[in-house]
Parts: C-alpha cells; structure tokens; sequence
C-alpha cells in the first residue's frame, strides 16, 4: 500500500452527492485508496493489554477476528445500550429528516453517501435494530435491520474511521443526535476485536509508557524546550529558564506534545515560554504528564481513561495548586467533559486564581483546571501584558474554531479578542463557517495520518473553501488556531486547496506581539523571517 | 379547511422524502407509512366533509356510546365513515411505538437536557471503575538515568 498518490484537485473537485441506485444495505463498502488507514500493530495493541493483539491490514481478506467475533461485538453492544443513556436513545429516535446530511465535511467534500452523519449511524442502528428491537427481529429488513456479518463490520470500520468526531451535525440535528457519541461507541466495538488503526494505537502506547505521543523520553522533552529557548534568546536577548518535574511550583502546565516537536507548532510553544517568563508565572513542566491530547479517546473510553489520569496523579505528586492546560481540541473535551467524572476529585488541588490579577476560574471550580485562552484573556483585560501588534503585520488573519473548544465548550470570543489584541489586521471567514458551525480541519479523532490524504483533504474542503474565501477577499495568508491537530493537518490542506496561507497557534502571535522587559529590539519574527519594515538587517 | 392543510402539509412531507435524492436513499419503511396513514385519514375525512355525507346525527351516537363504555351500532352511517375510524383507531395504535413520539425525543436528548456545567460541578458515574495506569514510578524506574543526566529531579537516587 506503499506511495499511495493523492489525486489532482481538478479531479477531487469533481463530487457527485447523488446517492446510487441501489439501496445502501445492497452496497457494500468499497475500499478505497487514500480513504483509510493502515491497520494497528500487535506489539501496541499488546502494550495496553488490548483484546486480539496481532499485525493486520484492511487490505487482507482475512482480517484475523477472533472465533466468536459476533458474540464480542453483540455483548459489548448490549453492555454499553446499558451504560450510556446517549447511546440507547440516539439508536432509538432518529426519523432520518435528513438535515445534518448536508453538514457534514466528509460528506460535503466526497459525496459518499455513507457519510452523511444519519446513514453513518444507521450502519450500527441497522445492528441495533436486528439484535435488540422487537419490530427488528421480526420484520427485519423491513423495518431497516440486517444481519451482522463480516462484511458488516469492515463496512463500520472504513466509516467509523472516517468521521473526525466534530459534532457540527449534532448542532443541525433537531434531536441533537450526537454522532461523535456514536462514533466513539463503535469504534469501541471494534476496538474489542482489536481492529484500530496504527495512526491511533502507535501514539496510545506511546503516551502510556513514555508519557506522549510522540514519544518523547524526559531527556528529549527538555532537549526540544532548550533548542526553542536558545531560538527565544536569539530573536529577544533574553534567557528563559524553565523547570521540570519541580515540586512545589504553584501550576503545572500540561499541552499537547505536538507543540513540543515540529513546525508551527514549537512557535506557539515558544510563545507560551516568552508569555510565562514575563509573567514570572510559578509554574512547573512535567515530563510525566507530558500529554494533554488523548488519542486512547479514539479507542475506548476506558484508555482514555488511563491516559488521562496520570494529569492529576502528576499534579498531586507535584503539590501544585491548580493546573494550566496548552491550546489544544479533543484534550480539551476530556477535560471538559471527562476527567473529573473518570479521575477526581481533584480535592488535592485548590480552586483556580491567577496570580497576576487575582481572578478566580470558577468556572473550573470542579477540575481545577484553566484554559490558557480564558487565562490570557484575563490578563489582557486587565492590562497586564504590553503588546506591539506591529510585530504581525506580515500577517493577515484570520481564526480556525476548533471543534472541540468551540462547539464543546463555548470558548469563541476569547481567542478572537486575544488576537485581536496583538494583530492588526484580523478578518472572519463566513458565519456559517465558525464560531459553534465551524467547520471541522478534516484530520481530527486520530485521521491525520499520511497514508488516509485523500480523505483528509476532502474531509478539509469546506473549511478550506471558507479560508479561500477570505484569501482571495482579505488577501488572509494565516489560519490562527488552537489546536494541536489543526497545527499538524492544515498546512497540508492550505498547501492543496489555498497555497500561501500559513498556520499558526494563537500563542505564536502573542509571542510576536509581546513586550518583553529587558529585550532587545527584535529584527524577526519567532519563526525567524524579517519583521516588516527590518528586512535586511537581519545579522543571520 | 383543516383537511386541506393537513393534506397539503403530509403531501410536502411524502414529495420531499421522494424528490431529494439523498433523503429518498435513507428512508425506511416506517418513514413511509405513517405519512400514508395520515394521508388516508385526510383523504377520508375530506371525502366524508364534502362528497360522500355521512349521517352525523348516528356516527355521534356511536361514538358517545363509545366514550360511555355502552356501544351502540346505529343504521346507516356509511362505510368511508368506518374506513375513517378504523385509520384513526390504527394512528392511535402505531403511534406510541413509532417515530411520531419525536416530540418525546427532543426532551429526552442528553445533548439537549444535560447543562454543559462539568468543569464547575463534579458529576459521579456510578459504574467508574478503576483501571490499570502507568504510575509516575514506574516511569521513574523506566527513565531514572536518563533524567539524571537531564537534570530532571527524580524520587529515587
């Protein structure tokens, strides 16, 4: 499966939302190049203790389940119709009105009628409804049941793992049947029979035994932070020292590890350095807890479970006060939605307060846990940072709402005022397209491999349209975010749909904009390319 | 009147369910025949308002009968009133078990009833169970010289 080429934009802009002739349950799933990924390795399976552990490919035939394979999934099926209120009634009341067939991304940007959300549950619905229901059981095809078999279930697979989990069709839906839920229930199912994919399951073991998902050892967490330091001192004059694993500092700082490796998003990392240093912020890194992002989410709740905790466990050991989390999506819907309930109570910790303004975080009363975004945006609401926006005005901007923080959680006016504080020139892509209908980057929930492209660029195409639209309008040429997937997988969708708009963290423009006392005048911005107005003087 | 809207308004539901392609592609049978069944209790009934006149004077004797548990079959109502009722009866009868208590589901949604409040407020799940973590000293142990050559304080010297 090696060298799998992603088509031409001519040829991908060619979608056809005409749905075939034949009935959805007379169409098996086509397996397409570009559309999946590869399959999970034993050895990572095995190194979580997860069911079927064994090298497969969704290219073979045979697909290794083990013997009673229906039994698994059945049992496990009927196990969580018990546990979770969400997934009994979102099986029960759909009337297929059809209003979030159009919302979705993936569908919208490839036409496969498979992944309109509501057909995308009635691929487990039909299951539901053949082994739970009376009227299934007994009219079956009829009242839209069917049989479970193995084609069945590779069917659930090649769509289970294409749908980001973004929830935008929750939002049209006038139930608010909740895909994402769906999503996460089957792949759990499928997780059972140890059928997930090597994009999820390498970082999954990784961040249980090394603490992230890349990977990285303690050595090479503070490795990667002194290379962006000394990065820091070249472009500011000023030398930031950071701590690791200190006991006793008032916060620990947990983000995703994506900022700790790799461009853009060491530059919002270096931002948050600059930000906490001016700050005199007592705060701690942890190489333990080295993660926010949570990819054991897109396996089971129960690992998510397990990678989750170590946040607490990390800040207990610590004796910090209160914990300060990176900018980050699906880490924040665990944090949001998940880790008191899994992990707490976090009755070691205090209630946050800030210590530069002395606001407390109520509204993370119980998880005792503070987006960076609402902890900025209080400092500058209070007047504690100084800013010279000039310092972006190579860019124009525009922001990416990210699923999870925004539709998840609501934050949507703190980013935008935090960028609108340290840039100039700021313009919104079209209503219909942010805020809480934003739409999703197209790699989220573990998709942002390289072998699945295809996919992720036709996953990406309405939120890459709205960029263009902004680009050709505005002349935009930065997608702001606050994402670790979205710094990871939009350049590589503005690179194919709209070339020549960058992607940067939030925290990257602040770092730019920031006055710092006792710095030099800088020549560069953090990514090392002259300022407007000092080009040429650059001494590299 | 009422007829001739309900009739319009189940016929827009029906047209629309055929003509977009890709709600005509996940439409069920119980997407189908509820709309029928209405369409059928419209017909009917409109049939009885103004074409085929039923004698109103004996179809209420049936029907107070009825509401008094004493029935009485009175002569000479006429057939379409019977078709008419026994439709109604079967609305009343598939209507629970159907995808006509959605008004239910609107209420009943978690994503809709449940406050978005749980990083203020702590939620207990009764079935959390413990489950099996990587605890900071086993990780210790795992990276113990790497961290002191790092620098990175450690419990265990």
């Amino acid at each position: 499966m090696a060298n799998i080429k992603l088509p031409k934009i001519e040829e991908l802009s060619k979608i056809d939302h005409k749905p075939p002739q034949n009935g959805w349950m007379d169409t098996p799933a086509e397996f397409k190049q570009g559309m999946y990924c590869y399959g999970a390795k034993g050895k990572n399976l095995s190194a979580v203790d997860f069911p079927n552990a064994r090298d497969w490919s969704p290219d073979d035939k045979d697909w290794k389940l083990p013997e009673n394979w229906k039994e698994i999934v059945l049992e496990g099926m009927k196990e969580r119709l018990g546990k979770y209120r969400s997934f009994h009634i979102f099986m029960d009341i759909c009337v297929r009105c059809g209003a979030c067939a159009d919302k979705c991304h993936f569908f919208l940007g490839g036409g496969d009628p498979k992944n309109m959300p509501v057909l995308r549950a009635e691929l487990l619905r039909s299951i539901y409804r053949k082994y739970f229901t009376a009227s299934g059981k007994m009219l079956g095809k009829v009242a839209g049941a069917r049989e479970l078999t193995e084609d069945v279930l590779k069917e659930l697979w090649y769509y289970y793992y294409q749908c980001t989990e973004c929830r935008r069709c929750s939002l049209f839906c006038p139930y608010g049947i909740d895909q994402a839920e769906i999503t996460m229930i089957g792949r759990e199912l499928l997780n059972l029979l140890g059928l997930n994919t090597d994009w999820i399951s390498g970082p999954v073991a990784n961040c249980f035994i090394k603490g992230n998902h890349l990977g990285l050892e303690p050595h090479a967490i503070k490795n990667n932070i002194d290379f962006m330091l000394d990065d820091i001192e070249t472009i500011t004059g000023i030398k930031i020292e950071p701590t690791f694993n200190r006991k006793g500092a008032e916060i620990l700082f947990v983000t995703p590890s994506g900022d700790l490796f790799g461009d853009p998003g060491i530059y919002t990392c270096m931002g948050y350095l600059m930000l906490f240093h001016e700050l005199g912020l007592d705060y701690t890194w942890s190489t333990y807890a080295s993660e926010g992002g949570n990819f054991g989410f897109f396996t089971s709740m129960e690992m998510a479970k397990r990678l989750n905790s170590k946040i607490y466990a990390e800040a207990k050991r610590l004796g910090v006060k209160w914990i300060l989390g990176g900018e980050c999506g699906h880490m924040w819907r665990i944090i949001n939605q998940y880790m008191d309930t899994w992990n707490g109570p976090a009755d070691f910790l205090e209630e946050p307060v800030s210590p530069i303004t002395g606001t407390r975080f109520e509204n993370a009363k119980a998880t005792k846990m503070v987006h960076i975004i609402e902890f900025v945006a209080d400092l500058i609401k209070h007047g504690k940072l100084k800013f010279d926006p000039g310092r972006n005005d190579q860019f124009k901007v525009t922001f990416h709402d990210s699923c999870n923080t925004a539709r998840g959680m609501g934050i949507f006016e703190e980013p935008r005022y935090i960028i609108k504080n340290v840039c100039n020139n700021f313009y919104e892509m079209p209503e219909n397209t942010i805020r809480e209908r934003t739409f999703c980057c197209g790699s989220g929930s573990g998709l942002n491999a390289g072998e699945n492209m295809e996919l992720r660029m036709r996953g990406g195409l309405p939120r890459a349209n709205a960029v263009r639209y902004v680009h050709e309008r505005h002349g935009v040429n930065l997608l702001a975010n606050v994402c670790a997937i979205d710094r990871a997988a939009l350049p590589a969708l503005m690179d194919y749909w709209v070339p020549g708009v960058k992607v940067a963290g939030v925290h990257e423009l602040l770092g730019n904009a920031l006055i710092m006392k006792g710095e030099k005048e800088r020549t560069t911005d953090l990514r090392g390319d002259a300022l407007p107005g000092k080009e040429g003087n650059e001494d590299a | 009147m009422s007829g001739i809207i309900l009739l319009g308004a189940v016929s827009y539901l029906l047209f629309r369910r055929f003509y977009i392609p890709q709600v005509r592609y996940i439409s069920l049978t119980s997407d189908y025949f509820p709309l029928f069944l209405i369409i059928g209790i419209a017909l009917s009934g409109i049939l009885m308002r103004y074409f085929i006149k039923v004698d109103i004077v004996s179809a209420k004797e049936l029907i107070m009968g009825l509401l008094t548990f004493s029935p009485r079959i009175p002569e000479g109502i006429g057939v379409i009133f019977y078709i008419h009722l026994f439709l109604v009866c079967a609305l009343f009868a598939y209507f629970p078990f159907s995808k006509l208590v959605h008004m239910a589901g609107v209420f009943l949604s978690p994503t809709r009833n449940l406050a978005n409040n749980s990083r203020m407020k702590r939620h207990v799940n009764p079935w959390n169970y413990p489950v099996k973590v990587h605890t900071y000293e086993e990780y210790e142990d795992d990276f113990r010289g790497k961290m002191k050559t790092a620098e990175i304080p450690v419990e265990k010297e």
